[in-house]
């Protein structure tokens, strides 16, 4: 079994060859469709003049219509204009074999070269310049302008041009007549033959060959109508000169074949008519006969062009209209769909508060709420100040409050989270209403469901409760031993005082005002020793947090009272700085407390290798600062923090002791950012570092 | 308890109920008491001339109480120290034994034992002053010695017969039994025995014979 050798094998010479090879066959295949397009316009060319010759009135040598300028025309507003020239000289052998055909000198075959190309030329540069990319044809102003320009401006400029080289060269009496028919013939070209054209090839080049039966049977109806009426108005002998009012029957079956069939039909309504009308020429029938035939072409083309023309503005016009009708149809089904696939509850309030649309999840979740009425017309604000005051719902107060705000353009966007349903299948939701920005106003309101996510984050913050308490007892457990000897002055006070007093009720006499003295100072130190315990205990507990005005001295001392043993035992000196008559903080007492003495113990820590008695120092300071409120900083002379320390000093479980968990500094930060303030570390100059703690202020804080 | 001077109690504790306590437990025995929050202030304080003990908490801010116990050693003030604790260590009471402390007590203890540790150091201390009477008595006692005199006292204590000691000064037997009456009338001994103890407490060490 030999394995197939393909010619797309990867090789040392492969892929290239293959690209290269596909390149290639491309160009190729491009070469080729040029190719045949330049031979069918060349074709064209000349069956366009063979056309014109054959339709010439009898006796004259002017035909009603003359294609091949218009045929130029179109094939060059079709291609770029680098290309141009090759569309030239592809006519060129055209039309010297349609014009030696004739017979025709070779002078006037080459003026005629000229003038037909010039014409071409001229209309299809003024059309380009005066048209924006892309170029489409159904456009009415497009049309308007292959009209003017390529039917009217291009045609009279050459027509004169080549009127006055033919006389320079002896030949056509009368120039002015020769240019009036000329205009007028090629205008009817251009006018029924370039829009075809143009929209053939798009339709070839969209690949579109879709077709609608019944509109074939409806073209193929109006067809056979209009050749019909045409015979009988143009053709048939009895019809004459006598009832030119007959002209008028075939316009109701070209305003149908506009209507209808929009550029297209009138183009070919007219080119039929055109040839009907031409047959009955020939035969000497029609209303066109009565006179001279130089003034029966002249009347007939006119009539042609007139009609021609403003069938075919009606058609742009139309076809236009119908263009803008179905963009906007597409506009508002996309809008539709896009509304529908909303999962959000969605609605759409004028500045009045009145709804004007609503989503579907909006009314199923509305029939399923019992809020059934909640449809468009209903006036949304005051269905909601309604259950505001009769249910006394204090989410839908605000929600009224915000909704008016966003309405009346107080505020752009108004956003707020509220429960619904009974407990405890409680749902979250978060309304938004945003303002439409139009002249018109207005908002959209949105409702979310965020149950999930609320649940999740009532979760979290439950947890955050739980790991707070726990590295709260696990920091009091480090300071079990500085409690116990804090414990232990109040009560050798007590012993010491309870004994000598009873000493002294030994003596003869006794002293009864010392042993007053005594027992109250022994009732001072057991309430001491009591306010240790309790300030013990709220930290140990595990409630909520509880927001109350706090005096941040105050909070310094109590914990000053808890970590006071820890000074002793370590050594440490300490010094305080507290500013007096401190505005007040809002705050949970326990959770601040926490953070106070975590800071502490770090310093304190930080500072148990410090050898020198004297360099073990602890300065507190509490102060405001300038723009958050209040300020308190924990400065120690210890070790300092390393460099490369200093950005994970906050990172959960980052730790750098031996039987650390690494958390108390993450959740110092969570608690201080909670409390809208801040927290960090730097280094001091003379040796240690300094923790610094920001808070708000009571007044103007969430 | 036999003292010329009555005795002082020094109590130094950070924590002002406890120095109150205390201050009231030792009034209470009819101890006369001063207290200071800090060894530095009682550094500070002057102290008069009476037998003394110290009631010290081993941690305190700033010199703790072990420090103090070295500093004052080193600078020669001798008082007995009673060290109590409210958090103690074995290292920590071990140390302070060793360099001579009454006690260690922790706190709370109770009014017995810190009381006894007082009586104690008391004792100590009228002791030591006892014993440094005695020593500057001997003292003032061998200033009145002529110098023939000192030198016979040096060699008698050492145990030495009349004999040899007139050989070793170069003079006779009789002189030197005079001499010897002499310094036993001066030095107020009635006995060789008592004079060796005098010998003693002056802190003269017998020549070898």
């Amino acid at each position: 079994m030999v394995p197939e050798v393909r010619s797309t094998a990867i090789g040392p010479v492969g892929p290239l060859s293959s690209a290269a090879a596909t390149t290639q066959r491309v160009s190729v295949r491009l070469a080729v469709q040029g190719g045949l397009v330049l031979a069918v316009l060349a074709a064209g060319y000349f069956l366009g003049s063979i056309l014109g010759l054959s339709l010439s009135f009898p006796g004259t040598h002017v035909s009603s219509i003359w294609p091949p300028n218009a045929v130029l025309l179109a094939a060059l507003l079709l291609t770029p204009r680098r290309r141009w020239w090759v569309c030239l000289l592809a006519v060129l052998p055209a039309h010297l074999l349609a014009q030696g055909l004739m017979g025709l000198p070779w002078t006037a075959v080459l003026i005629n070269f000229a003038g037909n190309a010039g014409d071409a030329l001229l209309g299809a540069l003024l059309i380009c310049r005066l048209t924006p990319e892309p170029k489409r044809f159904d456009r009415l102003r497009t049309v308007i302008l292959i009209m003017v320009f390529g039917g009217i401006v291009a045609p009279a400029v050459m027509s004169l041009v080549v009127a006055q080289m033919f006389a320079g060269i002896g030949m056509d009496g009368d120039s002015w007549l020769t240019w009036r028919l000329r205009l007028l013939t090629n205008s009817l070209a251009v006018f029924t033959l370039v829009p075809l054209i143009l929209l053939a090839a798009s339709k070839i080049r969209s690949r579109d060959w879709r077709i609608a039966w019944r509109r074939s049977l409806e073209a193929g109806a109006l067809f056979a109508a209009l050749v019909a009426v045409g015979f009988l108005v143009f053709v048939l002998p009895t019809a004459g000169s006598d009832q030119p009012a007959l002209l008028y029957l075939p316009l109701p079956l070209l305003l149908w074949a506009t209507l209808r069939f929009g550029v297209p039909g009138a183009c070919l309504s007219m080119v039929t008519l055109i040839g009907l009308s031409m047959w009955g020429i020939v035969r000497e029938q029609g209303p066109f006969v009565a006179q001279h035939p130089l003034a029966n072409a002249t009347a007939l083309i006119l009539f042609l062009n007139f009609t021609c023309g403003s069938h075919l503005i009606l058609a742009a016009l139309l076809s236009e209209r119908r263009q803008m009708e179905r963009d906007r149809r597409q506009g508002e089904a996309l809008h539709g769909a896009v509304l529908t696939s909303l999962h959000d509850h969605v609605g759409v309030l004028g500045r009045d508060g009145v709804i004007l649309e609503v989503n579907d999840a909006w009314r199923t979740f509305a029939h399923g709420s019992g809020g059934a009425r909640m449809q468009p017309g209903v006036n949304y604000v005051e269905a909601c100040r309604d259950v505001a005051s009769r249910d006394g719902n204090d989410s839908a107060a605000q929600a009224v409050v915000g909704m008016e705000e966003v309405l009346s353009g107080k505020r752009q966007r108004f956003q707020m989270e509220y429960a619904w349903g009974p407990p405890p299948q409680v749902s979250w939701f978060e309304l938004s209403v945003e303002g439409l920005r139009r002249p018109e106003g207005g908002a959209v309101v949105t409702h979310t469901d965020i149950t999930s996510r609320k649940e999740a984050e009532l979760e979290a913050q439950q947890q955050r409760r739980e790991l707070a308490h726990l590295t709260r007892v696990a920091m009091l457990g480090e300071l079990s031993g500085a409690l116990a000897h804090e414990l232990n002055q109040p009560l050798t006070a007590i012993l010491s005082n309870a004994q000598a007093a009873q000493r002294l009720l030994a003596r003869r006499p006794v002293d009864l005002a010392e042993v007053r003295d005594i027992l109250q100072d022994i009732a001072k130190e057991d309430r001491r020793a009591g306010e240790v315990i309790q300030r013990l205990r709220a930290m140990l507990k595990k409630e909520e947090a509880k927001i109350l005005p706090l005096d941040l001295n105050e909070l310094v001392r109590d914990v000053l009272d808890l970590a006071h043993g820890d000074l002793i035992t370590r050594n440490i000196a300490l010094e305080t700085r507290l500013e007096p008559r401190l505005p007040l903080l809002h705050g949970d007492r326990v959770q601040i407390q926490q953070v106070l003495l975590n800071l502490i113990l770090n310093a304190c820590e930080s500072m148990s290798t410090t050898r020198q008695a004297g360099e073990r120092r602890l300065t507190l300071v509490t102060g405001r600062d300038v723009d958050e409120g209040l300020r308190l900083s924990v400065i120690d002379r210890g070790t300092g923090i390393p460099a490369d320390e200093m950005d994970r000093l906050f990172e959960p479980f980052f730790t750098t002791k031996e039987h650390g968990l690494g958390l108390g500094l993450p959740i110092c930060r969570s608690i201080v950012t909670a409390h809208g303030g801040h927290l960090w570390a730097s280094n001091n100059e003379d040796g240690g570092a300094t923790f610094h703690l920001t808070l708000p202020l009571l007044n103007g804080q969430p | 308890m036999s003292s010329l001077v009555a005795p002082i109690v020094y109590v130094l504790d950070d924590d002002p109920s406890v120095r109150v306590g205390l201050e009231r437990l030792v009034r209470s025995i009819g101890l006369e008491v001063r207290s200071f929050p800090s060894a530095a202030e009682f550094l500070h304080h002057s102290r008069p001339d009476r037998p003394a003990c110290l009631v010290v908490d081993v941690r305190m801010p700033g010199l703790s109480g072990l420090d103090l116990q070295d500093s004052l050693a080193g600078s020669g003030w001798r008082a007995p120290i009673i060290f109590i604790t409210g958090y103690g260590t074995v290292p920590m009471s071990v140390r302070a034994m060793q360099a001579g402390a009454v006690n260690f007590l922790q706190k709370p203890f109770e009014d017995q034992e810190l009381l006894d540790s007082i009586h104690v150091a008391i004792d100590r201390e009228n002791e030591a002053r006892a014993e440094k009477a005695r020593k500057q008595e001997v003292e003032r006692q061998l200033a009145m010695l002529t110098p023939r005199e000192r030198q016979v006292f040096g060699l008698v204590v050492t145990g030495l017969p009349n004999k040899r000691i007139a050989g070793l000064l170069g003079t006779s037997e009789k002189t030197v039994k005079v001499h010897r009456a002499r310094v036993m009338e001066k030095m107020q001994a009635d006995s060789l025995a008592g004079l060796v103890q005098m010998a003693y407490r002056a802190g003269l060490q017998p020549a070898a014979a």
